[in-house]
């Protein structure tokens, strides 16, 4: 019998704004249609990290984050070490722009306020965010996106995409993922019409 | 004289839209309006003999002005006000054009409003409420505001132009905030210690991330809420009331507006004829409201807000065999429905509006089974009205604001004030 794989979901009480965390729901039903096995982990304070398999980390508000920087101070070096150390960790918006400084040692840049669908290489997303950033970086298997909300639901190639090996091997064509493959085509396609 | 060319074209452009769209086009007169004469509201609404009243913030806000109005009324006073759907600087342009006589006054010696907690902080910097009421602070339209902590600054500035009284919930922090920071005469609502630990845990109200603040003393507190039947007290002295709609949120809302009617009419409020206009008020459309299509009930719930469509659910009867969902083009961004607990929605009917391929993917996510999903959106609305009663329960409509008025408009339901309590 396969390994459950285990997802963490750091801070939803903080980094919850825009419905990230469902991005990990998500992958556990994906992988559920194709047979494999995981659990999502809504983690407060975490601790032994390397216990996950796929790490997410939300958008949050200034006093949310500023409120986890008391708590948690280790927690965006922890992440760094995670993402370095190849696991597979999703970043998003506030997430992304606090982590990528991180990774790299770099001040964001911000600009106006951009807050409208974008599409970035046939991948759709809202975008909230002042940040001047790419709105999809990979670094190592960690994918940091300006994009917020059900990304992996509107994107499922994207989702498989970070789900790796793991998926790509064991992925079948259930009649659930056509379904909403399909929809997510649809999902894609209206967040541009007027 | 000064309004009366506005006015005329104002009605002219009125008259004209309710030509094409019956029921419809609540926001082009007063955008007409705006450009010709920009300062007739603000003198309209400074006019009141008994002043401007203002309620706002995220949720609540339609079903707690409709309760002040009516206790206003019952108690004698003359209001102006203005409908749901018109609750921004148009709006009210738009409501003067309807209401105002060709020298720009509207009848009333009082103006009871719900503002859009967005505009209201705008509006406030040329008019002053006497009396406001600041409802809660919930995460919503992010695309909009970004932080809710944002809507917290804009309706602090709603409670510091009050020159009366502001009344505020004592169970939201952000309102516990604005309290804070401000040197008016406050008066607080709220469920009390006992019932916001249990039943009012789906308030999920945004979060601070401060220090707690202490409860205040609560003048308007629930005592007991069994589905509609809400026990409260008041400065003292104890009511029994049966709300127009089941759910903690218009139990909130009926304490906020009694709490606001006893300042707006002060010595002469009367808790007892307050209750009665309480206990006879039909709900806001849309909001809990059953009336038959096809010769057979339907509910129908209006969903504009995370937090408005997680109460619903929440507040979802058991038997629930036909429930219709439609999220339309007012949905800029969907995001926000993934934040929902979606345990107590046992089934979807019909998934369809403008955002159906969205609103499908979080049910097929969510594991909700979602029998049609049609894109067609007045197909949708045909066959789902076609279908045999349900065994148990009866059809319900869960839809957004755009969803709502193409509904309404398609089934000839274009009269918000044609609501009947059930």
């Amino acid at each position: 019998m396969s390994k459950t794989l285990m997802l963490a979901v750091l801070y939803p009480g903080h980094l919850n704004l825009n419905g990230d965390a469902a991005n990990f729901d998500v992958l556990q039903r994906r992988l559920e249609w194709s047979g494999i096995s995981s659990e999502v982990h809504h983690i407060k304070k975490p601790t032994n990290l390397e216990k996950f398999d796929y790490v997410l980390l939300g958008h949050g508000s200034t006093h949310a984050w500023s409120q986890l920087a008391d708590i948690d101070p280790a927690l965006i070096p922890n992440l760094v070490e995670l993402v370095r150390a190849g696991v597979p960790v999703m970043a998003v918006s506030s997430g992304y722009e606090i982590l990528f400084e991180a990774l790299k040692g770099s001040t964001t840049k911000h600009a106006e306020r951009v807050s409208e669908f974008k599409d970035s290489d046939g991948v759709v997303g809202y975008v909230n965010s002042e940040a001047q950033l790419p709105e999809i970086t990979w670094v190592e298997n960690s994918l940091l996106t300006l994009f917020h909300g059900p990304v992996f639901a509107k994107n499922p190639d994207l989702a498989d995409k970070f789900l790796g090996n793991v998926f790509t091997t064991a992925k079948s064509a259930s009649v659930e993922l056509s379904y909403v493959n399909d929809l997510a085509a649809a999902s894609r396609r209206i967040a541009f019409e007027d | 004289m000064r309004y009366l060319p506005a006015l005329l074209v104002g009605r002219l452009v009125r008259f004209a839209v309710r030509l094409v769209r019956p029921g419809g086009g609540s926001a082009l007169p007063g955008l007409v309006v705006s450009k010709l004469a920009p300062n007739l509201v603000y003198k309209t609404l400074n006019s009141f003999e008994h002043g401007l009243v203002i309620i706002t913030g995220t949720a609540g806000k339609s079903t707690t002005t409709k309760m002040v109005v009516a206790i206003a009324r019952a108690h004698g006073l003359e209001v102006f006000t203005n409908p749901s759907t018109a609750n921004i600087e148009q709006g009210f342009f738009s409501t003067v054009v309807r209401q105002a006589n060709l020298f720009g006054k509207v009848p009333g010696s009082i103006a009871i409003l719900e503002m859009d907690e967005g505009h209201a902080a705008a509006i406030v910097e040329k008019v002053k409420p006497i009396t406001s009421v600041i409802l809660n602070v919930f995460e919503d339209q992010l695309d909009r505001f970004v932080d809710p902590a944002l809507v917290r600054e804009k309706l602090l500035q709603v409670a510091k132009a009050t020159y009366g009284t502001v009344v505020l919930n004592a169970d939201d922090q952000n309102c516990l905030i604005i309290a804070e920071e401000i040197n008016q005469h406050k008066e607080f609502f709220g469920l009390g210690r006992s019932l916001s630990k249990t039943v009012g845990e789906s308030m999920s109200y945004a979060q601070t991330y401060q220090a707690e603040i202490a409860i205040p003393e609560v003048t308007t507190a629930a005592i007991a809420l069994d589905g509609r039947d809400l026990q409260a007290s008041m400065h003292g002295r104890e009511v029994k009331l049966e709300l127009p709609s089941r759910g903690v949120h218009f139990a909130l809302d009926a304490l906020a507006a009694l709490s606001c009617s006893r300042e707006v009419l002060g010595e002469k409020f009367d808790l007892a004829l307050a209750t009665r206009v309480l206990n006879e008020l039909p709900p806001v459309f849309s909001r809990g409201e059953i009336r038959e299509v096809n010769g057979e009930p339907c509910e129908f719930i209006l969903v504009q807000n995370p937090i408005s469509m997680q109460l619903n659910i929440d507040n979802l009867p058991k038997e629930q065999e036909q429930v219709f969902l439609a999220i339309g083009r007012d949905v800029h961004d969907p995001s926000w429905m993934w934040t929902l607990d979606l345990k107590n929605l046992k089934s979807v009917h019909t998934v369809s509006g403008f955002n159906y391929a969205d609103a499908a993917l979080l049910l097929a996510y969510k594991g909700v089974p979602a029998l049609k999903v049609e894109e067609d959106y007045f197909k949708a609305i045909d066959e789902f009205f076609a279908l045999p009663a349900p065994p148990h329960g009866i059809k319900t409509v869960l839809y957004s604001a755009d969803a709502m008025r193409r509904l309404r408009r398609y089934l000839g339901f274009t009269d918000p004030e044609d609501v009947e309590r059930v």
